[in-house]
């Protein structure tokens, strides 16, 4: 089921009606039911891949706590990852895995090998193992208790606004709210409202109508012109932030309603000056989870210079791979990793080109210039990550450092017109606006009558943009969703 | 219908226009009266006032067979004119 669906729309007031009606005690069986059912409504047998997972992960805890001998600890949480992962593994990178072994086989042999299996790749896989994952190195490092009631676990790994897409939850955050005893508060249920109409504005009236532009170059890549794949790629940028921030929005604002606060996951990334701040900005629960689960035991910047930037390469080179079993991701991920090693390199040179050239770094000239140039490098980056193929990527890189042609034409061929290209214009400048405003947490927890009639606005529009979307094709899924 | 295509169908050029100037005159009609309910204070009359000029709106530009892209376009236009002033009240509203 997604968020932006009319069975969603059905399924919500059912579940909330639940939750707020049940005692304590029936609230964790109502939530665990409704948030398995609302992963079977895409595929019924997978749940058992979750279930698994969960019930790993939740006995390897309390071995782990159990356990007084380090060696033993260990054994489990080495049991715990390999297993965890290699569910991970064969779900979603045996194909690809088996496909490039193969073809490089084929290319030195001439032969004619082909190794694929008819695999499923279980929507949100890497939100939710990462998510144990996350839980029972924690439980290993003494940070959190192990969770001896299985029900609250399997909740926690589970739970529906977040279990496809994340957020990626810490225990120590989510735990303790899915026990509390929540009662419907008006705040809670006005801003988890406010949060829902913003996150649908940023899925169904930005991303889905930006769509079909991207998808016009990115789907035909030997027909594209260079025009066509820059407006595409500024345009992508625009889509997926839109896409998965919008998906964290309504998610957030779900778990709100219940009196359930979700950890933030993006805060306005393109505002970014560096490489290294988008990353602050941009996924921020996967982004600190490989923080604190691979960078930090791996050295961090506590090491040699050479050490440390081998360190970040890694990290943005697993991160790439955590995206998708293809070799776009790869290569967007190190591209990343080439970005912030070229930027930690260069500091000093750069530095010290300032103080020559008097230019003062702390002036707002500087700071705008800063943002353009991370955003022409952060976009840059989305080529490979959109792109079909790592065959695409050549052929779009290749017309993109070729002559242009017109750009009236490319518009033309886009399906510009002037109200289309006004709607997209407007819609990503109130965007920016939504998401300004949004940012000063003392004004988005302020609930006046003028601040209400705002948001049902944005909901007027978000159902307008809806039937326009249903007019030509219907809604679509999060980007997200297939990582 | 028929007497009201020339000038308003929203295929061809004169009637894009057309289409366009109604869009814009509402979109401003909707922010004058949020410039009121914010110089005098937010209050069901503005509040209902501009629902009023919404449900015109969009009423006007489906009876001159513009399309649901125009009719999104006026509501951006009036969400814009929203937000400019939300977000001139938050920065006096720290």
């Amino acid at each position: 089921m997604i968020f932006n669906s009319a069975e969603f729309l059905i399924f919500y007031p059912i579940v909330l009606l639940g939750y707020f009606l049940f005692p304590k005690k029936c609230k964790w069986p109502w939530l665990l039911a409704v948030s398995y059912f609302f992963y079977m409504i895409w595929n019924p047998p997978l749940i058992f891949l979750i279930l698994f997972t969960t019930a790993v992960s939740y006995v390897s805890a309390i071995l782990i706590e159990r356990s007084t001998n380090r060696a033993k600890r260990i054994f489990w949480l080495t049991a715990t990852l390999v297993t965890s992962l290699g569910v991970l593994f064969f779900f979603k990178y045996f194909n690809f895995l088996a496909g490039s072994v193969t073809s490089v086989l084929n290319l030195m042999d001439g032969g004619d090998r082909e190794l694929v299996l008819n695999l499923i790749l279980p929507v949100g896989i890497s939100f939710y193992t990462f998510q144990t994952l996350s839980y029972v190195i924690d439980v290993y490092r003494g940070h959190t208790k192990a969770e001896t009631h299985f029900g609250w676990y399997a909740l926690f790994v589970s739970f529906f606004p977040q279990l496809v897409a994340g957020p990626i939850e810490r225990p120590d955050n989510l735990l303790p709210q899915l026990k509390a005893d929540h009662k419907l508060e008006a705040s809670n249920a006005w801003i988890g409202l406010q949060k829902m109409a913003v996150g649908f504005f940023k899925k169904i009236v930005v991303a889905d109508l930006i769509a079909a532009y991207v998808n016009a170059v990115y789907n035909n890549a030997e027909e594209a012109t260079g025009w066509g794949i820059v407006i595409a790629s500024v345009l992508f940028s625009v889509q997926i932030y839109c896409d998965f921030s919008g998906y964290t929005d309504i998610a957030i604002g779900c778990a709100r309603i219940m009196g359930i606060r979700l950890m933030q996951n993006f805060d306005r990334p393109y505002q970014a000056r560096s490489i290294k701040e988008f990353w602050a900005r941009w996924h921020i629960s996967l982004s600190t989870w490989f923080r604190d689960y691979l960078y930090i035991p791996l050295g961090g910047n506590r090491c040699s210079k050479a050490r440390h930037y081998f360190n970040l390469f890694v990290v943005f080179l697993v991160s790439g791979l955590w995206h998708g079993a293809n070799w776009t991701f790869v290569l967007w991920g190190t591209l990343h990793g080439v970005y912030q090693i070229v930027g930690a390199l260069t500091k000093k040179w750069r530095m010290r080109l300032y103080t020559a050239l008097h230019i003062n770094t702390e002036s707002r000239g500087f700071a705008i210039g800063q943002r353009i140039g991370t955003f022409i490098l952060v976009c840059f980056s989305w080529i490979l990550f959109r792109a079909n193929s790592i065959a695409d990527v050549g052929i779009l890189l290749t017309k993109l450092f070729s002559p242009w042609g017109s750009l009236a034409v490319t518009l033309e061929s886009l399906g510009f017109t002037l109200v289309t290209t006004l709607v997209t214009v407007l819609s990503i400048v109130l965007l920016s606006m939504i998401d300004r405003i949004g940012a000063d947490a003392a004004i988005a927890e302020t609930g006046t009558r003028s601040r209400q009639y705002t948001a049902g606005i944005i909901a007027l529009v978000v159902c307008v943009a809806w039937c326009l979307l249903l007019s030509v094709g219907g809604a679509s899924a999060f980007i997200y969703f297939q990582f | 219908m028929a007497q009201w295509s020339f000038f308003f169908a929203s295929d061809g050029t004169h009637g894009l226009m057309v289409t366009l100037a109604v869009v814009l005159g509402f979109a401003a009609l909707g922010a004058l009266i949020t410039f009121f309910e914010h110089r005098f204070g937010g209050g069901w009359l503005w509040l209902a006032a501009q629902a009023i000029v919404t449900a015109v709106a969009v009423t006007v530009l489906m009876l001159i067979g513009a399309g649901l892209a125009e009719v999104l376009l006026y509501l951006l236009l009036f969400l814009l004119a929203r937000l400019c002033f939300a977000f001139h009240e938050g920065r006096e509203k720290p």
